[in-house]
């Protein structure tokens, strides 16, 4: 559950920008069809649902599952062995290994203590605000169900009814939904309300309000979504609008624009389930009605270029940036992440401390483009993954070498092993972990770059990533 | 009469009247019929109108304690002593403004003022 948890908060941050967009495209999209507010607001809801990000330079979000392992100490939960390959670092010293554990090992034990004890607590809770609101929603049903079982057919039409405790037209049921309307309504109200609701059911609203109100449960905590929530309604009743009226004359739009006003004078309580017809924003809905122009070639070109950008972007995220965080260990111990280059990396140590002073202040100055930042990612890997114990066998034909780091292995062919060997600073690389060490315990990120070879990798990658990404896009 | 019907209740208030003299049980196979409306549904909104003194249900047998000609004067006055202060003359008037009267309406309303007089 907890796993759950940290997915659906990773949506919810992910979405949090395109929600920004959306809502701001509202104000220069007014014009515009409105059935297109339901495009941009079903990719806002697949962000919300879908728990995938590509990996694309196209892509401006940062990787919101690290974030959310801070928050969440997932990772940190699930990777036991990042704890072990701090001490297993320093392999030369066994006073600096107890050192280390003292210091390093004792505060990240507490830590993850309590990043457990937060993150069952926030799942709790969370759980807790998903029954609340799947308790109202089931409310609002039963006492919808009770009122609207004393009604009758509306001139024996098989899904309008009429009944007596309601003050709002609406439609109720999802799989097989019905049109009610409370008595008393005038013969005109009558027909522009029923022609209004069948455009509901039409589009499907009822559907998608469900839908709706679905994802809003799951994403309670996130004040964003609620404000789409809200907006989305609208439109819906706004693209409603525009679906019944582009056949009416003036007139009709006349008689149905009474009809609003009229059925929005009563004062009642919101429901959650209804696709109500006098429900929001009316005084905005009746200039809509009056404004309504088809739309030109050029806007619908628009619209579909602004499509296009927010799902791309939405649902890519930044090649390989640098993210900052405390738990930098947690990413060095992906092992399938280490590569053999990686090895020789390690043999220029010397080159690696001055160039990590480079990188750092060159991160803070902000000059660290996109690419530079792919290739300083890399190499933070290899810095950290300063092996513990490196056996190099010669069996004659093929030597090969075995770096043991906490439970990663990686194999190194003859080539490597010659230049590995060709450098011998063993104490140099004792000295640039106990450096990381040290800056680690203080919660300070180490970003390096070492060796050439493994920038070129890491460049290579990258393009590799985004060639495939345009490809499967269609870019 | 300062209740509120609402078209629901007039339906079922209509098929009492039509048919009264009647059963409970009776009442409730015809308002599944014609209403689809299940036991506890009938039985929820006769309460009501019995609550609102329009009907009773005495061992059963359901009957009228208001007549439907009595129920709509009574109605109709209250309709035009909400809407033109109790005035006839304001409420033909208002009437007639926006619909012609047919000759068959105009001979049925002298027939009632001479019935009257």
């Amino acid at each position: 559950m907890g796993l759950i948890f940290s997915k659906v908060l990773e949506m919810s941050m992910a979405a949090v920008l395109l929600i920004v967009a959306v809502t701001l495209l509202r104000i220069p999209l007014k014009k515009a069809p409105k059935w297109f507010m339901g495009v941009l607001w079903t990719i806002v809801a697949l962000r919300l649902l879908v728990p995938l990000q590509v990996e694309s330079g196209l892509g401006f979000m940062p990787d919101f599952g690290q974030v959310t392992s801070l928050v969440t100490g997932r990772e940190a939960l699930n990777d036991s062995s990042v704890y072990t390959s701090e001490d297993t670092v320093l392999p030369s010293s066994e006073l600096t290994k107890n050192e280390a554990l003292a210091d390093g090992g004792g505060i990240s034990k507490t830590t993850l203590d309590q990043k457990k004890g937060t993150l069952s607590y926030l799942t709790i809770l969370w759980i807790v605000g998903m029954i609340m609101a799947f308790g109202y929603a089931l409310y609002s049903y039963i006492s919808i169900r009770l009122k609207t079982r004393v009604s009758i057919r509306y001139r024996s039409s098989d899904k309008v009814y009429v009944c007596d405790d309601i003050d709002t037209p609406f439609i109720f049921g999802l799989v097989k939904p019905v049109i009610y309307l409370p008595s008393g309504l005038d013969h005109d109200t009558i027909v522009n309300v029923i022609a209004h609701e069948k455009a509901h059911l039409k589009r499907m609203d009822h559907l998608r309000k469900g839908l709706g109100f679905f994802i809003l449960t799951i994403h309670w905590f996130n004040p964003f979504v609620w404000l789409s929530y809200i907006l989305f309604c609208r439109d819906i009743e706004l693209a409603c609008d525009e679906r019944v009226i582009s056949t009416m004359s003036t007139d009709e739009k006349k008689s149905y624009a009474e009809s609003l006003l009229s059925c929005s004078t009563k004062k009642r309580r919101m429901m959650v389930y209804p696709v109500a017809f006098g429900e929001v924003a009316v005084g905005t809905r009746i200039r809509q009605i009056f404004n309504y122009k088809k739309p030109t070639f050029y806007l619908v070109l628009l619209l579909v270029a602004i499509t296009g950008t927010l799902a791309t972007c939405s649902f890519t995220r930044a090649a390989d940036k640098v993210t900052i965080t405390p738990y930098k260990i947690d990413v060095v111990s992906a092992p399938d992440r280490i590569r053999t280059e990686n090895v020789e990396a390690i043999a220029e140590p010397v080159m690696a401390r001055t160039r990590i002073e480079e990188i750092r202040w060159k991160e803070e100055s902000e000059e660290v483009k996109v690419g530079q930042q792919a290739k300083a990612d890399e190499i933070e890997k290899s810095t950290s993954s300063v092996p513990s114990e490196v056996k190099i066998e010669d069996n004659g034909k093929g030597a090969s070498v075995d770096v043991k780091e906490g439970n990663t292995h990686v194999s190194v062919s003859a080539d490597d092993l010659n230049k590995l060997t060709s450098v011998e600073p063993v104490k140099e690389v004792v000295n640039v972990t106990e450096d990381i060490v040290d800056e680690v315990t203080d919660g300070i990120l180490i970003d390096g770059e070492i060796a050439d070879t493994a920038v070129d990798t890491a460049f290579s990658i990258t393009t590799d990533t985004l060639g495939l990404v345009d490809s499967i896009l269609g870019w | 009469m300062a209740v509120e019907f609402g078209e629901v209740q007039m339906k079922f208030a209509e098929l009492i009247w039509e048919k009264e003299p009647v059963g409970s049980g009776e009442l409730v196979k015809l308002c599944a019929e014609r209403f689809d409306w299940k036991k506890s549904t009938t039985y929820t909104v006769l309460k009501k109108l019995c609550d609102k003194g329009l009907f009773q249900n005495v061992e059963g047998i359901v009957t009228s304690r208001i007549s439907k000609e009595d129920f709509y004067t009574k109605k109709s006055e209250e309709f035009v002593d909400e809407a033109f202060g109790g005035s006839l003359p304001a409420f033909l008037a208002a009437f007639t403004s926006h619909q012609q009267l047919s000759r068959k309406d105009i001979e049925e309303i002298r027939s009632i003022i001479d019935k009257i007089q």
